[in-house]
């Protein structure tokens, strides 16, 4: 028995891009029946060696073993067919084909005359999603119909369907709101005796499904320990080379309730968003919270005139009108910073700088004329406060890590005064110190009389900056937490719907 | 442990990548090495003349295209394209001949007219896909086959009237031995590059051509700047069109057609992203520049118009193949 190979072996790999080195001799082992964390912050080198185990990149040198025979894909088909699959953080996914038909990509089962029975094959893939505690989605619909939510689990199936040897789960959770589903399903293939490598930033995760950790910094292994074992500030201190002392900064509630609220909303409704009232008062950060497809999306649009509403009205302080395009909701201060960061809220081809500089980029010029110095200095104000590297400015900011692109999205609105930020889970897939510096950000802004209102997927991210937290559910607001009341168990219950079964429940 | 700065250690990918110049200078200059080269061998080829009088002649021939091509790079920089140029030149040729009619004194306001009827075109198209969401291809392809139609009716049966001399002449004029179209030439490329690079509303284009979904919520008035775009893009067509008229010195209607399929490639040459967010107005020019050399040295070969479409073609598939690989490395 002690002779059976691991399923997969990883030995000294190595690759590099151009100077620059994204993994440097790499090896550890994963056995059956295992699942193994894999720890890092953006730019690591996670998701080069999950690129390198699916097939998408060819390691320089070093090699992998599966099974104890050596594994050299060729291209993502070949490392399916060899029993390694994928659930890739950047979703694989054609959002013009059909769920049923991506679910099989990329090679559907075809009929005697060769072209793809559609009807099948979209019974086959209900009857898979089904199987995988599934049920909202409809198999005949297109991806691109479908919340990020929704993706992520049809990527995930897709990759767990086939039953391999080796899965690959890249921030699974980054756009899913409940987990417990996922981690059913990593519990099932577990036990058939398939080996998982979860890549994750959040810690509780790993701590929750991972007896054993590996740590990349720098595209080095800097640890490969039982989870157990370690101390979430030792773990924090591997993965940045620092100590992390506390991740939230305690500081006192800076809402001034003399001052006229920046926002308020009262009674909008629209399709997905049903009688929604609140006021976010100057100073405050209101949380809002759900699961995945209650509302928020669309609530979170209609309030920059994104989406459009059939009634009730949109307040912002000092400015008379209902905000009904994003143009006049920045002239009137109010900025979303949205869900979809690579396709809403960077520009991938400008430069970090002109994408930071752009709301002012017309005081950055004479006459239409740029004056790149003027625009470096207007820069220069706001990259401080987001903490984002000036040597960053220069480059595309494709290049940058996810957080970095974060944070200069971020700039990006204080760049464009605003006084009210709509922020969209401004922390995923953001590395542990870029998290930091989000949060520093964001206790400065309502510190100096701004307003926030901020949806996160993480819990204790809700519990510990946000003064007031609002529940949806149903697309409806069905509770309000402030002070003690705000907890992770609190916040939990109400967005699975227990406070209405309660409320109908005393109602009668 | 030492403390670090560990936002720069979480990106080795991003290291020593800083670009002291434009990256998108590279193809441009290659392209432009290129058209040289192109101009030194049909030189070479073509007993008895020497280099400059053979570069004139390329830029004073290269000069419509050059200025037609600006606009469509601009429309491509958005991710859209003008299918009218082809149209809008011929019929700002055939207007400037008709309407100067052999005089002189008619051009005070015929240009003017001219070009305000060229940008009108522009206007109409920038309108269809801004507003109506019509996509740039059918939109401009149905404008410029409605106004053709306009532009037949009125010359249906007209004689061809001769353009005024006085255009003929500054085609044909000279200051300080430069051809004063080469003077023209390097202008409008100074003052289109200066645009499109140096002015907030070229940022802006860039922004809008680069991520729409990002323009949309950071509210860029995406209206108006698309309808700047396909306007600037009928007025350059008009520019092409005057120039073509003074030069060739008489007009048809279908004068312009052979150079709608020739600013796409210009534009695709000279390196930009057929699907918008990249690409510099030098890297058009020297496309430009280049095809018209390529010609030059066809007709000194003495090739068949087949033979000549054959090789354009495959420079165009050339061009977008090197695009894919550079951009493959570029992202890593």
């Amino acid at each position: 028995m002690s002779s059976t190979p691991p399923v997969l072996e990883v030995r000294g790999i190595s690759k590099h891009y151009g100077a620059t080195v994204a993994l440097r001799d790499v090896s550890f082992v994963l056995n059956a029946g295992e699942v193994c964390g894999l720890l890092g912050e953006n730019g690591a080198g996670k998701s080069t060696l999950v690129k390198t185990l699916s097939g998408v990149e060819v390691p320089d040198s070093g090699a992998l073993f599966l099974a104890g025979s050596e594994y050299r894909p060729r291209d993502r088909n070949d490392a399916r067919r060899q029993g390694v699959a994928t659930a890739f953080q950047e979703l694989s996914l054609v959002s013009t084909l059909s769920v049923a038909v991506n679910l099989f990509l990329p090679d559907p089962a075809v009929n005697r005359a060769g072209l793809v029975a559609m009807r099948r094959l979209e019974q086959q893939a209900a009857r898979i999603l089904a199987a995988h505690g599934v049920s909202e989605i409809d198999s005949a619909a297109l991806v691109g119909e479908l919340t990020l939510g929704q993706r992520q689990r049809l990527e995930i199936v897709r990759a767990m369907f086939r039953r391999p040897r080796l899965l690959l789960l890249d921030e699974p959770t980054a756009a899913l709101s409940d987990r417990d589903w996922l981690f059913d399903l990593v519990g099932n293939r577990l036990a058939e005796g398939a080996a998982i490598l979860y890549i994750s930033h959040k810690l509780d995760e790993i701590r929750r499904l991972c007896r054993r950790s590996v740590i990349l910094r720098n595209g080095q292994k800097v640890l490969d320990r039982p989870v157990a074992e370690m101390s979430d500030d030792e773990i924090f201190r591997s993965m940045a080379g620092r100590s992390v002392v506390e991740r939230f900064v305690a500081a006192p509630s800076a809402v001034r309730t003399d001052a006229q609220p920046a926002l308020s909303a009262s009674r909008l409704s629209g399709d997905g968003v049903e009688d929604i009232s609140f006021t976010l008062m100057a100073g405050e950060i209101l949380g809002v919270a759900g699961l995945e497809g209650q509302g928020q999306a669309r609530l979170f649009r209609s309030l920059v005139g994104l989406y459009p509403l059939r009634s009730g009205r949109i307040e912002v302080a000092g400015c008379g009108r209902m905000v009904r395009s994003p143009r006049a909701a920045r002239a009137a201060g109010v900025v979303l910073v949205p869900e979809e960061r690579k396709t809403e809220g960077i520009f991938k081809d400008l430069t970090t700088i002109a994408n930071v500089s752009l709301p002012a980029i017309d005081h950055a010029s004479k006459l239409h004329f740029l004056n790149r110095r003027r625009e470096r200095a207007l820069v220069g104000e706001v990259i401080g406060d987001v903490d984002l590297p000036e040597h960053f400015l220069p480059l595309s900011i494709a290049a940058l890590s996810g957080g970095n692109q974060q944070k200069a999205v971020l700039g990006r609105a204080l760049m464009a005064r605003a006084r009210c930020l709509l922020l969209f889970d401004p922390t995923r897939g953001v590395d542990v110190g870029a998290k930091q510096s989000i949060y520093r950000m964001m206790r400065a802004f309502v510190g100096g009389g701004g307003a926030i209102l901020f949806y996160s997927t993480e819990l204790d991210e809700l519990v510990h900056l946000c003064d007031r937290c609002l529940v949806l559910y149903g697309n409806r607001i069905v509770g309000e937490l402030q002070g003690p009341a705000l907890s992770q168990e609190q916040v939990l219950s109400l967005a699975a719907g227990h406070g209405l079964e309660r409320a109908a429940v005393s109602g009668r | 442990m030492a403390p670090r700065d560990t936002s720069t250690l979480a990106e080795p990918m991003a290291r020593g990548r800083a670009p002291r110049v434009n990256p998108e200078l590279l193809p441009a200059a290659v392209v432009l090495a290129c058209a040289v080269l192109l101009i030194v061998a049909s030189t070479l080829l073509n007993a008895g003349s020497s280099f400059v009088p053979q570069l004139d002649a390329v830029l004073v021939t290269s000069i419509f295209l050059v200025v037609a091509s600006f606009g469509q790079g601009l429309t491509i920089l958005l991710g859209g394209i003008d299918l009218s140029i082809g149209v809008v030149v011929g019929l700002a040729a055939i207007m400037v001949s008709t309407l100067t009619n052999g005089s002189n004194a008619a051009i005070l306001w015929v240009v003017p007219a001219t070009l305000g009827f060229a940008a009108f075109i522009g206007l109409v198209n920038g309108l269809g896909v801004a507003l109506a969401r019509v996509p740039p291809f059918i939109m401009t392809l149905a404008s410029g086959i409605s106004f053709y139609g306009v532009g037949l009716a009125f010359t249906t049966g007209l004689a061809q009237r001769p353009v005024a001399p006085g255009l003929v002449a500054l085609m044909n004029a000279r200051v300080a031995g430069v051809p004063i179209p080469v003077v023209i030439l390097l202008g409008f490329v100074i003052v289109a590059t200066i645009f499109q690079n140096g002015t907030s509303d070229g940022r802006k284009l860039y922004a809008l051509g680069s991520s729409p979904g990002a323009a949309r919520v950071l509210g860029l008035p995406i209206a108006a700047l698309t309808i700047l775009v396909y306007t600037l893009s009928g007025l350059c067509a008009g520019i092409s069109g005057i120039l073509l008229a003074g030069y060739s010195s008489a007009a048809t209607i279908d004068i312009g057609d052979p150079l709608l399929l020739p600013t796409i490639a210009a534009v695709v040459i000279g390196g930009a992203r057929v699907v918008g967010g990249r690409g510099i107005y030098l890297g058009t020019f020297a496309g430009a520049l280049f095809l018209s050399a390529l010609e030059t040295i066809i007709t000194v070969l003495n090739l068949s118009q087949g033979v000549r479409n054959i090789i354009e073609g495959a420079i165009i598939v050339f061009a977008l193949l090197l695009q894919s690989e550079r951009w493959r490395v570029a992202r890593g």
